[in-house]
Order: C-alpha cells, then sequence, then structure tokens
C-alpha cells in the first residue's frame, strides 16, 4: 500500500517543488478516470426503480429466454434509460468543461465560459431556430442533414457568437473581462429576445418541445442523441487536445507566442471552432447547463496547474463526472420527479463563479 | 553558405501604423558575432522596428535573416532561428518559474532529465538558479524579466547550428534590473555573441550601450540617424541631436569606452 500510494506522492511533492507539476496531473488524470468509472455505476445504480447495475451487466450476453420477467424489465431499462443516459451525461460534461478551458486559455481570462459569456445562448437560438422552422423554412437543411440538423444549428448560432465576441472582447491580443462579460450579457439578450420572436412562429408541439429543451435536461436521452454528440462531441475534443502547445504558448500573450512558432491565427480560428462544435452539440441534446465550463477547469488549475496538455484532458474526466452526479442528484432529490440539471449546476456553480470574481478584484481591479 | 549570407539585414523598411508613418527608410545590417544595439529618445519607433523585424507587425521593404526573406519562414522554422524577449510579459495563468522556462524548450527534442537540466542551466546564467518552483507572479518584476530572458535562451541554446548562426533580438532587456543585474545579463548577450549568435537590442542606457556594442544605431523620428561603431556614434553633436538635449561625451584617462553622465548637460553644471 504504502509503495504503491505514498512513494508516487512524494516523489510528486518533490517534483511540483521544483515548479514541474506534469507527474501530479498525469496521476490525477488516473484518480479522475477511476472516478469517472465510479460515477458511472452509482449514476446506473440510481433512479425510480432499483436496479442492480453490475448484476445486469454480469447477464447481458444471456439469451432473452432465460430471463425472468423481473431481469428482463431491468435489462431494458438498464439498456434503453440509464446507460444512453450515463453516456450522454458524460459526453456533455466533458464537451462543457473542455469548451470553457479551451475558451480561458484562447481568452487568456480565468472568466471566459461558454454559458456566462452567451455562445450557450447562441447554440440555443441556433436550436430554437431549427425546432421551430424545421418543418417549413429550414426543411432542406433538415433533409440533408438529419440527425445532425439541430446540433448543426446549434453549433452555427455558438460558433456566431464566439467569433463575435472574440472581435469585440479582444484588441491587440487582450481581452477585457468587462468588455467580454458585458458583450455577453448583451449577446445573449439578443439571442433570447430572438427565440422570443421565434415563439410567434410556433405551433403547440414546436412550443413544448422548445420548453422541454430549454429547462436544461438529459432526460431525453437515446441512443441515437449519444451517437450523435459522440460523433461532433469526439472530434472537437480531439481537436482541442491537438491545441495544447499552442494554448500553452498563449500564457504569454499573442505576440510571444508567434515567436515561440504557433501560428496564432490558425490557433485562434480552430480553437473557436471546437468550442463552437462542443458548445453546440452538448446544447442540442441537453438544452442549456451552466456552470460545468468555469467551475471544472478552475479547480483543476488550482490543483495540477494550467498547462492545458493535462487541463484538457483532466477537463473532460472532470467534467464528465461532475455532470454525472450532477445528474444522479437531481434524479433522487425530488424523486419520482425530477429537477432540471441546469437549476443543479446553476446552485452550485454561480456562487463559485462570484467567489472567483472576488478573487480576482483584488488581483486585478477588474 | 558564405560569412556574407548569414546576417540580418533591413532594407528601406517603412512601417505604417493606420495611415501614421512610424518608421520609414530603415536601411542597415546586423552581423553575427557582434551586438547591434538600437538607441533613441522615446517614440522613436526603436520597437517598432524591432516588430516589424520579428515579423510582429506588417511593413514595406525587405528583412533578409541569414539569407532568406523574413516572410519566406514559416513560424516554427523562425523560432527555431531567432528568440524575442519582449518588454513586458504578462502571463495569462499562475504558472511556476519552471513552466514560463519550459515554454521555451517545446520544440526542443530532449527528454525529460535534459529540459530539466537545461532549464536549471537557463536559469543560472541570469542569476535566478533555485527559483523553478517558486510562482512566476510573486516575483518582482526585475526577476520575471530574466526569467523570461532565461526562456529566450532556452529557445535558441546553440548560438550556431553548424555554419547558421541564430539571433537574440531583445527589447529593453534590463529596462527593471538593478545595476549589477543589467551588467550580469548585457555578459548573457555578450556571450552568445562571443560564440557565434547575433545579437540586436533596444537599450536606453547609453553607458552600457557603450560598453557592450559592437554597432549602434540611433533612431530620431521613425528614421536612422547614424549606424556604426560606438567612437562613431558616440560625438557631442549627434547624440545630442539624436535626444533634442545637450549632452557631452567624456572619456576616462586612459579608458576607451566614452561615457555620459546627465549632469554634464550643458546650463545644468553648477
Amino acid at each position: 500500500m504504502t509503495a504503491l500510494v505514498l512513494q508516487p506522492l512524494q516523489r510528486h511533492v518533490a517534483a511540483a517543488r521544483n515548479g514541474d507539476r506534469a507527474p501530479l496531473a498525469r496521476s490525477a488524470i488516473a484518480v479522475l478516470a477511476v472516478l469517472l468509472g465510479c460515477a458511472m455505476l452509482v449514476s446506473l445504480n440510481s433512479g425510480a426503480l432499483e436496479i442492480q447495475a453490475l448484476k445486469v451487466m454480469a447477464t447481458i450476453f444471456d439469451p432473452v429466454s432465460s430471463l425472468s420477467g423481473e431481469e428482463l424489465r431491468d435489462r431494458i431499462v438498464f439498456l434503453q434509460v440509464r446507460l444512453p443516459r450515463v453516456c450522454l451525461g458524460a459526453l456533455v460534461g466533458a464537451a462543457l468543461a473542455v469548451s470553457g478551458a479551451v475558451m480561458q486559455g484562447l481568452f487568456r481570462n480565468p472568466l471566459a465560459d461558454p454559458g456566462i459569456i452567451g455562445v450557450s445562448s447562441g447554440a440555443g437560438l441556433g436550436a430554437a431556430g431549427f425546432i421551430i422552422l424545421g418543418q417549413s423554412w429550414l426543411a432542406p437543411v433538415a433533409a440533408l442533414l438529419g440527425v445532425f440538423s439541430l446540433p448543426v444549428s446549434a453549433f452555427l448560432g455558438a460558433l456566431l457568437v464566439t467569433s463575435l465576441l472574440y472581435r469585440i472582447g479582444t484588441s491587440n491580443g487582450l481581452s477585457s473581462v468587462a468588455t467580454m462579460l458585458l458583450a455577453g450579457i448583451a449577446i445573449s439578450a439578443l439571442a433570447m429576445s430572438m427565440v422570443g420572436l421565434l415563439i410567434f412562429y410556433a405551433d403547440d408541439q414546436q412550443l413544448r418541445d422548445l420548453t422541454f429543451w430549454n429547462l436544461g435536461s438529459l432526460a431525453g436521452a437515446s441512443w441515437e442523441k449519444v451517437a450523435t454528440c459522440a460523433a461532433i462531441v469526439s472530434v472537437a475534443l480531439a481537436v482541442a487536445l491537438s491545441l495544447s502547445r499552442g494554448l500553452n504558448a498563449l500564457f504569454l500573450g499573442e505576440a510571444a507566442a508567434g515567436h515561440l512558432g504557433i501560428r496564432v491565427q490558425r490557433l485562434k480560428t480552430l480553437a473557436i471552432v471546437a468550442v463552437a462544435a462542443a458548445t453546440g452539440a452538448s446544447v442540442a441534446v441537453s438544452g442549456g447547463i451552466g456552470f460545468v465550463g468555469i467551475v471544472v477547469p478552475h479547480l483543476l488549475r488550482l490543483t495540477i496547474g494550467p498547462d492545458h496538455r493535462y487541463l484538457l484532458p483532466a477537463s473532460a474526466l472532470l467534467g464528465a463526472v461532475m455532470l454525472i452526479l450532477a445528474d444522479t442528484v437531481s434524479r433522487i432529490v425530488v424523486a419520482p420527479a425530477e429537477l432540471p440539471i441546469g437549476i443543479l449546476t446553476a446552485l452550485a456553480g454561480a456562487p463559485f463563479f462570484l467567489w472567483v470574481l472576488l478573487r480576482r478584484r483584488g488581483l486585478t481591479g477588474l | 553558405m558564405t560569412a556574407m549570407e548569414t546576417n540580418l539585414s533591413v532594407s528601406g523598411l517603412a512601417v505604417r501604423l493606420s495611415g501614421k508613418t512610424i518608421v520609414s527608410d530603415v536601411t542597415f545590417e546586423a552581423r553575427p558575432g557582434k551586438v547591434c544595439t538600437i538607441v533613441g529618445p522615446n517614440g522613436s519607433g526603436k520597437s517598432t522596428l524591432l516588430k516589424a523585424i520579428t515579423g510582429e507587425t506588417g511593413y514595406d521593404g525587405d528583412v533578409f535573416l541569414n539569407a532568406r526573406p523574413l516572410g519566406r519562414y514559416v513560424p516554427r522554422e523562425l523560432a527555431e532561428v531567432r528568440a524575442v524577449l519582449p518588454q513586458h510579459t504578462q502571463l495569462s495563468f499562475p504558472l511556476t518559474v519552471q513552466e514560463v522556462v519550459r515554454l521555451g524548450l517545446q520544440n526542443a527534442p530532449l527528454d525529460l532529465a535534459a529540459v530539466q537540466a537545461r532549464i536549471g542551466e537557463a536559469l543560472d546564467r541570469v542569476d535566478m538558479a533555485g527559483f523553478e518552483g517558486r510562482a512566476y507572479q510573486s516575483l518582482s518584476g526585475g526577476e520575471q524579466q530574466r526569467v523570461q530572458l532565461a526562456r529566450v535562451l532556452c529557445q535558441v541554446w546553440q548560438p550556431k547550428v553548424g555554419d547558421e548562426p541564430r539571433w537574440l533580438i531583445l527589447d529593453e532587456p534590463i529596462s527593471s534590473l538593478d545595476i549589477r543585474h543589467q551588467v550580469l545579463i548585457m555578459d548573457v548577450a555578450r556571450d552568445f555573441a562571443d560564440r557565434g549568435g547575433g545579437v540586436l537590442c533596444v537599450l536606453h542606457d547609453l553607458n552600457l550601450t557603450a560598453m557592450y556594442s559592437d554597432q549602434v544605431l540611433v533612431m530620431k523620428t521613425g528614421r536612422l540617424l547614424a549606424d556604426g561603431m560606438v567612437e562613431e556614434v558616440y560625438r557631442d553633436d549627434l547624440i545630442s541631436e539624436a535626444f533634442d538635449f545637450p549632452l557631452r561625451i567624456g572619456a576616462l584617462p586612459g579608458g576607451e569606452t566614452p561615457f555620459l553622465l546627465p549632469q554634464a548637460a550643458e546650463g545644468r553644471m553648477p
């Protein structure tokens, strides 16, 4: 036991004292991966119906004929309800947390978060636009893109807002917190009002879809959603990971990153597209879930440091863990009803955001 | 490649920013093995000239680095040939000193032990040995400047690779240092040049410029007023004209390096 835990720990503390937090970060990633497994298991076990997830998994390849009625019911709930929901939670959590980390690296600002600065609202506008106009004006788009129509619409909305924000919020590679947050508020308000306008064109069914989607929930999880979301999110995360070194160089500012051999313009474009895609895909399947993108990277930077080579994978894992746990809690607290998960993340995340803001105000005067 | 070609050559360089001409008609040549210093009053275009040479800002005219036009380098290649120390560096996130210096080694094909050894050596050169684990933001301005120099040194560790010299471009590298560290950092630059690399820097201190430079470029209102060795440029009339202020150059008996004291300004003598 000491050989397994204590010795690596001592080594990490010694390395961290020399300013090298990489060994610590690598161990943290391993621990987070284990945590993710545990969180998934807990979530699979919880819900209105008592299910022994491990027991169901043990008999998962047994023929249907050998199962009792109860076992069959458990298997169906497990395969068609719980598992896709947990997978979707992991994808959305990872996408939101990595989006936050990449945006913060790009804006060189720890307060940039897709939810707070309006990227999610942009994605929401895109998604609402498709939900309401998908059968009329946008019918050709729906025919062309099939199941990808909703996430792609959300992606385009998010892309529009992110590029706009980057143009407004930064000058000479420096982003001002105040400008960025205020521009985010204005852009969010604009997006919301346009969603409001769209509602006038909606029929009853569309209104119901929109409202349900807007609450922010993983309740509608299906394998189809998981597959679309996974396709987009995995590409976006791969792109984000490939940008780690460039984002690290940006610690020094855009000019200095260029001097280190980074193609800064290309880096910025790819980062914005990756963030928009990941945010768009997660907003499309789960509505507005806020604050994951700011809480997760911030907590990780406090422990393993800001090196994106470790921060991004760790954010993906911790984001997945947090969202799965939040979803589990949202299913338990008011059972048999469900709390929209967006309420839970905001309940925990908003005070956290204020705390970060207050701490920073002392340092920078904002 | 002959020795003639491996230089930093600038001809007819002009920089216009939003319709305003900041630098015009600058032509000079800096050679490897030499320390070339740009001096001039505030707002004379020194930093803008440096920004054009580092590719940070657009320009008209020609800049050749080791016989190759600047525009023909891809960023990665350029990063291997020259390193740039900016005037100010503000970090966006809390890094340790070790992590800052390691950014200069991102492209270096070194294993972990070699990276750590290199970082230690670079920090030792700028008199920051043992600061690896400190938070960069907790350091004083002068200490931060020295850590940045260690990072820049790591980027172009060998002053010469084969026949090809590498270049250090330093924008006011000693502006916030105490006198001992000013001399120490200029020694580092001198050493880089002595081992075959090229150094181009902007300095404000005319005495340290005289002590360490092989070539001095004097800028005034965006133009090159003079280009020559210290003894050619350090003349009362020329320096006074450059700074619009009467200044007198002195020399210690037997000493070769000219010096300049502010009190020597005419009309200010007691």
